[in-house]
């Protein structure tokens, strides 16, 4: 299941979905809004999606991760709007019958995410507000 | 007879720092029928010199799908322009 949502991440909620009684391991992958990028100082963040294109892409990841591994459950959420420090911006959670499975499933849907989902952020600072845009693919 | 050639206007989504400069969440273009990603872009470049000036490196998506210089659209696409992703 994949979202793309203006509501906060209820992680709890995440790990809830993916546990079941025929999986051994449940990996959860947050991440959260971080008060420093390089040397500035950050108050908030606002991300802005492309969100019929991001949804699109966030089910192909899902569907790749369910081709790539013997996963049981899947759930990918990823907020948008107003962030701030401490909040959780993105959320990946797995369950599979062993470990292994559900590590390498989240960590690749997390890369990809952050890859290829069209999602921009832009860092709130004590010196103003910026543009966070990759420069390299 | 001749064939009449009609130009239309194809509408392209901005996102991101693009869209807050061109203070638009949207510029229109006047295209042939069919045209290419490649020529698109030259047409949104003499169209819009003040985004070819910005230069901020950015993809260009047909019908939610990153795009290849090569694919040829037309006014029924979804074409969108954005920089490089940064969520997570």
């Amino acid at each position: 299941m994949i979202t793309i949502t203006e509501k906060p991440i209820d992680v709890d909620k995440l790990l809830d979905y993916v546990s079941d009684q025929s999986s051994g391991a449940s990996v959860l992958f947050t991440g959260t809004v971080r008060d420093h990028n390089e040397q500035d100082k950050v108050s908030e963040l606002h991300y802005e999606a492309y969100q019929e294109m991001a949804e699109k892409i966030l089910q192909e990841i899902e569907n790749e991760v369910h081709a790539k591994w013997k996963i049981n459950k899947f759930i990918a959420i990823h907020r948008t709007g107003t962030l701030k420090v401490g909040e959780v911006s993105v959320a990946v959670a797995v369950s599979s019958e062993h470990r292994k499975e559900a590590f390498e499933a989240c960590k690749f849907a997390i890369d990809s995410i952050k890859e290829k989902a069209p999602i921009w952020k832009k860092e709130f600072t004590e010196s103003g507000t910026k543009w966070v845009e990759a420069i390299a693919k | 007879m001749y064939k009449e050639l009609v130009k239309q206007s194809l509408s392209i989504k901005l996102f991101a720092s693009i869209r807050q400069a061109m203070n638009s969440n949207e510029i229109k273009i006047n295209i042939d029928n069919e045209i290419t990603v490649l020529q698109m872009k030259e047409i949104i470049f003499e169209t819009f010199p003040n985004l070819k000036k910005l230069n901020i490196p950015f993809f260009v998506a047909v019908n939610h799908k990153y795009s290849k210089d090569s694919d040829v659209i037309d006014t029924n696409d979804e074409i969108a322009l954005f920089p490089y992703v940064s969520g997570g």
